[in-house]
């Protein structure tokens, strides 16, 4: 087996799962398959020592997250340009760009502030305990809690606007 | 809605993005290139950027003849702009032209801050005679100047710091020895002068015009105060008012056995 195989089955089988858990971060195709493949293309350079690891998709997740949210300033302005429009505003955006369609609980995602967003993406989407959120970010367990507490609440109350919105259009 | 709803809402929504084809294994190694060319333009910049930054602030600036002195901070220095330069009258000279050879004459160099703000001069005041090109003249830049007033005496003025308020004035004592022939030609020379500071444009000198022949010795002294009597030595020492004529003249000796500070051949 040549040093790279095992490194490209490791590429191949984890490249689609982090790119769904830092598109539902970022609300941004593009930008989640950028970090992914910069902290793959980090990866591969740091093979050797990485593969020693009992998970080395973790610290490829920590790595694009990191590339995400540093490049992220960006990405929060056009969030928060997004929670500006309707919900069919949203989605009609989303379908012209060829992204992926947004449903409502993708818009409620959206909306909420990133902090809270990409813990309760952690924990809901990549299945990731709170302990080992709290690891994987280098935040208290605590504060994961408090976060996790408050995108749900928040997540709720835009949902129910959304229905809402949606009865009041009927 | 609780956990598990979440989930499976979520997981409805993210399902077409899990069946994304990874991108061929070149891409990641041209973003390995692109990244580490990056790395590499950006640590040469950051080089380039330190050594410039040491060399404006670390590296002394040559000093130039005659012009000021090394070492102080210049900030605060009189720039040409503000400062007006006017000759005085020659000092002392009265009822000497009756001597054969023609005395040394000395002038006082004047320079006013005009400008709104107090201001700093320390060294010599670099002086040119843009005349005709035959006309060579000598420049010696001094701390010891042979003078004459009534008697040839030795003065010494050493550069200082002089802080100049608005309206204030500074003075270098200027001797122009002319040749015992009076060498032909002579000329009333149109004098610029450049204040002590780096970089520091020349500017007209008004007033008396001085009349200076080929091969002229000019000695120039720093700048003193203006209240610092013609006669005496500053900052003051036991040297001032150093009397070593005694009524006769007496040619200026130590003009060609003395070094200078800097001596500049002006055509």
């Amino acid at each position: 087996m040549q040093p790279g195989d095992d490194f490209e089955e490791f590429y191949q089988a984890n490249y689609g799962r982090l790119v769904t858990v830092l598109f539902a971060v970022l609300g941004d195709r593009p930008g989640a398959e950028d970090a992914v493949q910069e902290a793959f293309s980090r990866a591969f350079a740091r093979w050797p020592r990485l593969s020693g690891y009992d998970l080395p998709e973790a610290w490829v997740r920590r790595v694009a997250l990191r590339i995400a949210i540093d490049s992220g300033r960006l990405q929060r302005r056009r969030s928060a340009a997004s929670a500006r429009l309707t919900v069919a505003d949203l989605a009609e955006a989303r379908e012209q760009s060829g992204a992926l369609p947004l449903t409502p609980v993708g818009v409620a995602l959206m909306r909420l502030p990133l902090r809270e967003r990409e813990v309760l993406v952690l924990h809901y989407v990549a299945d990731m305990s709170v302990e080992q959120i709290s690891a994987d970010r280098g935040i208290p367990a605590g504060t994961v809690k408090d976060r996790l507490a408050a995108g749900r609440r928040r997540l709720e109350r835009e949902l129910a606007s959304q229905q809402q919105e949606a009865r009041d259009e009927r | 809605m609780n956990d598990e709803e979440l989930r499976s809402q979520l997981a409805a929504w993210l399902r077409p993005l899990g069946q994304v084809p990874a991108p061929d294994r070149s891409v990641l190694s041209r973003r390995a290139r692109r990244r580490r060319a990056r790395q590499a333009s950006a640590g040469a910049l950051t080089i380039a950027c330190i050594t410039a930054a040491a060399l404006v602030l670390w590296l002394p600036r040559a000093p130039q003849p005659g012009h000021e002195v090394a070492g102080k901070n210049t900030h605060d220095l009189c720039a040409s702009r503000n400062l007006r330069f006017t000759w005085l009258p020659p000092a002392g000279v009265n009822g000497m032209r009756t001597y054969p050879e023609a005395p040394p004459e000395t002038y006082l160099l004047s320079a006013r801050n005009t400008g709104r703000s107090a201001c700093v001069l320390d060294g010599w005041p670099r002086l040119t005679a843009p005349g005709p090109v035959r006309h060579l003249v000598y420049f010696f830049y001094r701390t010891h100047l042979d003078q004459w007033w009534k008697h040839e005496f030795r003065r010494f003025v050493r550069p200082t710091r002089v802080r100049l308020r608005p309206g204030a004035t500074a003075l270098s004592a200027v001797t122009i020895s002319v040749p015992p022939a009076m060498l032909p030609p002579c000329t009333k020379l149109a004098w610029r002068v450049s204040p002590p500071a780096p970089g520091s444009a020349p500017v007209r000198v008004h007033g008396y015009p001085t009349l200076v022949c080929s091969s002229s010795l000019i000695e120039v002294s720093p700048l003193y105060p203006s209240s610092v009597p013609i006669t005496s030595s500053y900052p003051p020492s036991r040297n001032s008012g150093a009397l070593w004529g005694s009524g006769a003249f007496r040619r200026v000796r130590t003009l060609w056995g003395c070094g200078g500070y800097g001596a500049d051949v002006v055509a």
